[in-house]
C-alpha cells in the first residue's frame, strides 16, 4: 500500500513538473511578446521621414526659385519701364516745382 | 484502476493542462503584439502628421520671407528710380536758376504768397546763395509781381541767412506768417504728397 502511495505521489510530482514547465514556457512566450511590443513602439517613436522631408525640400526649393525669378523679372520690368518714362517723370516734377 | 492506468490518466491530464496554458499564453502574446502594432501605427501616423505640419509651416514661412525679399527687390528698384528722378529734376532746376526764367518763377511764387497771406506789403526772404541774383533782379521782380498781382505791392528783399536750392519765403512785415515756396520745400512736398502721380508716370501711366 505504501509503495503504491509513493508511486502515486511520484506521478503527481511528474504531472506538476509538466504544468510548471508549461507555465515557465508561457511566461517566456508572453515576456518575448512584450519585448517585441516595446521594440515596435520604440521604433515607431523614433521613426523619421527623410523621404518626406526631402520631397518637401525639393518642392520648396523649386517654389522659392520660381518666386525669386518672378520677382527679379518684375523688378527688372519696373526699372526698365521707369527708365523709359524717367524723362516724363522729371518733366512733371520740374513743372510742378517751378509752378 | 491500476497504478499504470492512473499514471497515464494523470500525465494525460497534465499534458492537456500544459497545452491549454501554452495556447492561452500564445493567444495573449498575439494580443499584446497586435495591440502594440496598432499603437505603433498610430504613433507613426501622428508623427508623420506632425512632421507634415511642421514642414508645411516651415514652407509657409520660407515662402513669406521670399515674397518679402522679392517685394523689397522691386521696391529698391522703385527707390532707385525715384532717386534718379529727384537727381535729374534737381539738375534741371539748377539749370533753370541760371536762366532768365528764374525771374518769372520767383515772381509767380511771390504772387502766390501774397495771395495766400492776403497782403500787399511783404518781406521776401531768399537763399544766401541767391544773394547776387536778388541784388541784380529785385527791382525787376517787384515790377513783375505788381503786374501779375494787379496792384502795386511793396516788397522788401532780405537774405534769409540760410542756404536752400532756390525760391523764396514770403512773410508779412511782422514776420508772423510765412508762405514757404522754396524749391526744396516744393520738391519735398511733391515727393511726399504726390508720389503716386510720379510713380504712375514711371509705370507708363498718364499724368
Amino acid at each position: 500500500m505504501s509503495e503504491e502511495l509513493n508511486k502515486l505521489l511520484e506521478i503527481e510530482r511528474e504531472a506538476e513538473k509538466i504544468i510548471e514547465a508549461a507555465r515557465e514556457e508561457a511566461r517566456k512566450i508572453i515576456e518575448e511578446a512584450r519585448r517585441e511590443a516595446e521594440e515596435a513602439i520604440r521604433k515607431a517613436e523614433e521613426s523619421r521621414f527623410p523621404e518626406l522631408e526631402e520631397k518637401v525640400k525639393r518642392e520648396l526649393d523649386e517654389e522659392l526659385s520660381k518666386l525669386e525669378e518672378g520677382y527679379k523679372e518684375e523688378a527688372k520690368k519696373v526699372y526698365d519701364t521707369g527708365l523709359e518714362n524717367l524723362d516724363k517723370a522729371v518733366e512733371f516734377v520740374v513743372k510742378e516745382v517751378i509752378g | 484502476m491500476s497504478i499504470e492506468a492512473l499514471k497515464k490518466e494523470i500525465i494525460s491530464s497534465a499534458e492537456k493542462e500544459k497545452e491549454k496554458i501554452i495556447s492561452e499564453a500564445k493567444a495573449e502574446a498575439q494580443k499584446i503584439l497586435e495591440e502594440a502594432n496598432e499603437r505603433a501605427l498610430r504613433i507613426i501616423e501622428r508623427k508623420r502628421a506632425q512632421i507634415e505640419s511642421e514642414l508645411r509651416n516651415r514652407k509657409e514661412v520660407a515662402v513669406a520671407v521670399k515674397r518679402l525679399e522679392g517685394k523689397r527687390m522691386v521696391y529698391e528698384q522703385i527707390m532707385k528710380l525715384l532717386d534718379e528722378v529727384r537727381e535729374k529734376s534737381l539738375e534741371k532746376i539748377r539749370a533753370i536758376k541760371d536762366s532768365d526764367e528764374y525771374v518769372d518763377i520767383v515772381s509767380r511764387y511771390i504772387v502766390e504768397g501774397l495771395k495766400d497771406l492776403n497782403i500787399e506789403e511783404a518781406k521776401v526772404l531768399y537763399s544766401s546763395s541767391d544773394a547776387d541774383f536778388f541784388k541784380t533782379n529785385s527791382k525787376k521782380i517787384a515790377e513783375q509781381v505788381s503786374k501779375l498781382y494787379g496792384k502795386k505791392v511793396k516788397l522788401e528783399f532780405l537774405d534769409s541767412g540760410e542756404n536752400f536750392l532756390g525760391g523764396v519765403i514770403v512773410s508779412d512785415v511782422d514776420e508772423k506768417v510765412l508762405y514757404v515756396s522754396t524749391f526744396d520745400g516744393r520738391l519735398n512736398a511733391l515727393f511726399e504728397e504726390r508720389l503716386d502721380e510720379i510713380l504712375n508716370i514711371l509705370r507708363g501711366g498718364v499724368e
